[in-house]
C-alpha cells in the first residue's frame, strides 16, 4: 500500500490517473452522458440541482450518480488510507459566495473545467475561449494572492463526526436515487425530477456511472489531481507537477474521442455549447477566479475540484 | 454550487445552444465585480 501511495505522489501517478480519467470521461459519453460532457462537475451538479426541484429547467434533471461516486470514493480513500482529518471554518460565508459565482460563470460558459477539457478533446473549438478565460481568471487571481489575499487558515474540526455530514448526504441521495428510479420517459418520480428531453435525458446506466465515479474519487483524493490547482501552481510557482496530469487527460480524452468516433472539429453546432466567445471567455473567467479565491492557501489544496465545486471546503475531507 | 445551479436557471442566467440567458451577461459582470471586491477586501494585515 505504502508503494501505491508513493506511486501517486509522483509524476508518473499523477499523469497516470489524467489517463484514467480522460479515457473514463470519453466511455462515459459513449455509454450515454451528454456529448463531451462524460464528466463536468458543474453541470452534473447543475443536474442535480434540477433533479431535487431546486430550479425547474426540464432538460436538466438527472441525479447524476458519478458526483455521489467523487465523494463517497474521496472518503472511503481518505478513511483506508488514515488521511480522513477533517477541517473547516475559514469564511464559509465568503465561499459560499464564491461557489455560487462560480457556478454561475460555468453555467454560461457550460461547463466546469474539466468539461473545458472534455470540449477541446471532442474538438469543439468555442472551448479554446473558454481555456483562455479560465486561464486569465486564474491568473488574476494569483495576483490577488500575491498581495495578501487570504481567507484565513482552515481549523481542524472539534470533532471528527463534522466531515461525515456531506459524504453521508450522498449516500442518502444514492438511496434516493435507488428506489426512486427514473420512470419510462421521464417526468416526475416519487421524489426527484428526471429529464423527458435534453442533456438531463442523457446518461450512462446507473450503476456504471456510480463505479467511474468512486473510481475517479479514489483516484483523484490519492493524486491530489487538480486542474485549478495545475494551472495556479505553473502560474504562482512555476511548478507543473499537476499540470502534467492535466495535460495527460487532454490527449487521452482526445485520443478515446477519436477512436470512438467522438472527435468533430469545429465551431458551429457543438454540442451544449454556443459560439457567443466574449461570454464562453468571461464566463469561465468568472468561475476560474471565484474558484481560485476560495482555494487561497495553497497548502490546503487537495482534491480541489471536487472539493470546492462541491461547497466542500468547509469539512475538507483531507 | 448546487445553490448556485438553482439560481442560474432560475434566473435566466445559465446558456443554453442559442446563447447566453438573457440575465447571463449581467450576472457574469456583477460576479466579476464581487470577486475582485473580495479579492481586495479580503487582505491578510
Amino acid at each position: 500500500m505504502q508503494g501505491l501511495k508513493n506511486f501517486f505522489a509522483t509524476r508518473w501517478g499523477i499523469i497516470f490517473v489524467g489517463l484514467v480519467i480522460g479515457v473514463l470521461a470519453s466511455l462515459l459519453q459513449k455509454l450515454g452522458n451528454p456529448p463531451n460532457m462524460g464528466i463536468c462537475v458543474a453541470c452534473m451538479e447543475r443536474d442535480i440541482a434540477g433533479a431535487l426541484g431546486l430550479h425547474r429547467a426540464g432538460v436538466v434533471q438527472y441525479l447524476r450518480p458519478e458526483i455521489l461516486g467523487f465523494v463517497l470514493g474521496a472518503f472511503l480513500s481518505a478513511l483506508l488510507y488514515r488521511e480522513y482529518k477533517p477541517r473547516g471554518g475559514s469564511a464559509p460565508f465568503i465561499r459560499f459566495i464564491l461557489g455560487i459565482f462560480a457556478m454561475i460563470g460555468a453555467l454560461v460558459f457550460l461547463g466546469c473545467p474539466w468539461r473545458t477539457l472534455l470540449r477541446l478533446a471532442g474538438g469543439d473549438g468555442n472551448a479554446i475561449f473558454g481555456l483562455l478565460g479560465l486561464i486569465f481568471g486564474i491568473f488574476i487571481g494569483t495576483r490577488f494572492l500575491k498581495a495578501g489575499y487570504s481567507l484565513g487558515r482552515t481549523q481542524p474540526a472539534s470533532s471528527k463526526a463534522a466531515g461525515l455530514a456531506f459524504p453521508f448526504l450522498m449516500l442518502g441521495l444514492l438511496v434516493l436515487l435507488l428506489i426512486d428510479p427514473r420512470p419510462e420517459g421521464g417526468g416526475r418520480g416519487l421524489v426527484l425530477f428526471y429529464s423527458a428531453k435534453g442533456p438531463g435525458s442523457m446518461f450512462a446506466p446507473v450503476f456504471v456511472s456510480l463505479f467511474i465515479g468512486l473510481v475517479i474519487g479514489v483516484l483523484a483524493q490519492r493524486s491530489r489531481f487538480c486542474t485549478m490547482g495545475a494551472f495556479r501552481d505553473l502560474l504562482l510557482f512555476k511548478q507543473g507537477h499537476l499540470f502534467s496530469g492535466v495535460l495527460a487527460l487532454l490527449i487521452s480524452a482526445f485520443i478515446t474521442n477519436l477512436i470512438l468516433g467522438q472527435f468533430n472539429p469545429g465551431f458551429e453546432k457543438q454540442p451544449i455549447a454556443h459560439t457567443m466567445q466574449l461570454w464562453n471567455f468571461l464566463g469561465m473567467t468568472l468561475a476560474g477566479l471565484a474558484l481560485l479565491l476560495q482555494e487561497a492557501v495553497p497548502e490546503d489544496s487537495f482534491f480541489f475540484l471536487v472539493k470546492e465545486m462541491l461547497m466542500l471546503q468547509s469539512l475538507q475531507l483531507v | 454550487m448546487i445553490v448556485g445551479a438553482g439560481i442560474a436557471h432560475n434566473f435566466g442566467l445559465a446558456s443554453s445552444p442559442a446563447g447566453i440567458g438573457p440575465n447571463g451577461a449581467v450576472a457574469t459582470i456583477i460576479g466579476l465585480i464581487v470577486c475582485i471586491i473580495i479579492g481586495l477586501a479580503m487582505r491578510r494585515r
